[in-house]
């Protein structure tokens, strides 16, 4: 055997003892298992030791009688149908939720106006500009992304569109886009993805 | 028999690895909501664990109910599974837990049916009926120490798991999975005296 020797340190016959079992299960690694089968080799109360557990290794009591596996799966999979399947809501609670979905739409509006506002506020001035204006004056879009939108979702709808991010999120979470067509159809497109919640040009005529 | 035992690491490794790979493969499956993939890990371990929690605990009823709550937690929290271990120490981990929270909750006496069955079993053949007595006078054996001396005990016997394994799946430093086996096997030896050595 090649493996490098691991002392064993302290009461040597202890820490054999105390490695007998997993000697038996054929699971110490190559250099403690060398340590522990040289003192084993020399010592006999070890050695009847590691006999009678290997015996006992060979009569592994059957348990109690497991369950039959087909009636236990279905048992199981009946719990999952019940974790899967939504429950039934009392007419209170989805009268709550219209009256959410009203609120976060309006609230929504609300926030592409103030969008728009902003966009219209920071937009800079014709004829000047700065190195780190280039994005605002290149964006030709401004999107809202839901808020359960996942990174796969905005970024599937940015490449079905080929449009690309040139500025935010402004203070109300609006993106500025650079479209390469900025057309009706490109914004519909756009509009049509579930990631999107609200869409617009910024281009006024060009957009239609 | 002796130089055999020194050589642990040639035993083939490639079954067990490959059997983490397949385990690993249906987990990622899982995460995706795969619900066959699920099927499947699952009746891979029903044997594993029934075995597993029925000899850490005799009462079939806690044994069947904690299998599928340990299954419950593998399909809703797959996502958590890090792959920092193999898919059945982190499996058995949970059973772990589970039994020994089902344990903790139910007061009842220990119901030592099953033993009794074992040991009253109709004899076949005569070498059969000897085993069967032996198994039973094992189990019987393995009732006298605690459910946490017995998972070490039961993991390292009948599972053959390294200690460092077992350590992940009792949440405990290896010297404390020392420590219990040590002592589970000195009350086993205590309770099997003249017993098992008689009928082997």
């Amino acid at each position: 055997m090649n493996a490098r020797i691991v002392r064993l340190g302290g009461d040597e016959h202890q820490a054999a003892q105390q490695l007998l079992p997993w000697l038996a299960n054929g699971t110490l690694g190559k250099a403690e298992a060398a340590e522990v089968g040289e003192h084993v080799a020399h010592c006999s109360a070890c050695q009847a030791d590691l006999a009678a557990q290997i015996h006992w290794r060979t009569l592994a009591p059957d348990g109690a009688a497991p369950a039959d596996v087909d009636r236990a799966w279905a048992a199981l999979r009946a719990r999952l149908d019940v974790a899967a399947s939504p429950a039934p809501r009392p007419a209170a609670l989805q009268w709550w939720r219209q009256g959410l979905q009203l609120a976060v739409a309006v609230q929504a509006a609300v926030i592409l106006v103030m969008a728009f506002a902003l966009a219209w506020v920071l937009r800079p001035a014709e004829t000047y500009r700065a190195l780190g204006s280039a994005a605002v004056v290149d964006a030709n879009a401004i999107v809202v992304f839901r808020a359960d939108a996942t990174q796969a979702e905005t970024s599937g709808a940015l490449r079905s569109a080929g449009a690309r991010i040139v500025g935010g999120p402004t203070a109300v979470d609006a993106y500025l886009l650079r479209l390469p067509e900025p057309t009706a159809a490109a914004l519909a497109r756009l509009r049509a993805e579930r990631a999107v919640a609200r869409v617009e040009s910024l281009q006024g005529e060009a957009a239609r | 028999m002796l130089r055999k035992l020194l050589a642990p690491s040639q035993a083939p490794p490639s079954p067990r690895r490959s059997a983490d790979a397949h385990d690993q493969s249906l987990m990622a499956s899982i995460v995706a909501r795969d619900l066959r993939a699920f099927e499947a890990l699952y009746r891979i371990y029903h044997p594993r664990l029934a075995r597993f929690l029925g000899l850490v605990t005799p009462r079939p009823t806690i044994i069947e109910e904690a299998l599928n709550d340990t299954m419950l937690v593998v399909w809703r929290r797959a996502a958590t599974y890090s792959g920092e271990c193999k898919v059945s120490t982190w499996i058995f981990a949970i059973a772990y837990r589970t039994v020994l929270k089902a344990l903790r909750t139910q007061d009842e006496p220990v119901d030592a049916t099953g033993v009794d069955e074992l040991a009253c079993e109709d004899a076949g053949p005569e070498q059969a009926a000897i085993r069967q007595q032996t198994q039973a006078t094992l189990a019987s054996a393995l009732d006298t120490l605690s459910a946490e001396q017995r998972a070490v005990v039961v993991l390292t016997y009948f599972h053959d798991l390294a200690y460092a394994e077992i350590a992940r799946i009792v949440d405990c430093p290896v010297d404390t999975v020392k420590t219990r086996m040590f002592h589970g096997r000195r009350r086993l030896r205590a309770a099997l005296h003249g017993r098992l050595e008689a009928s082997s």
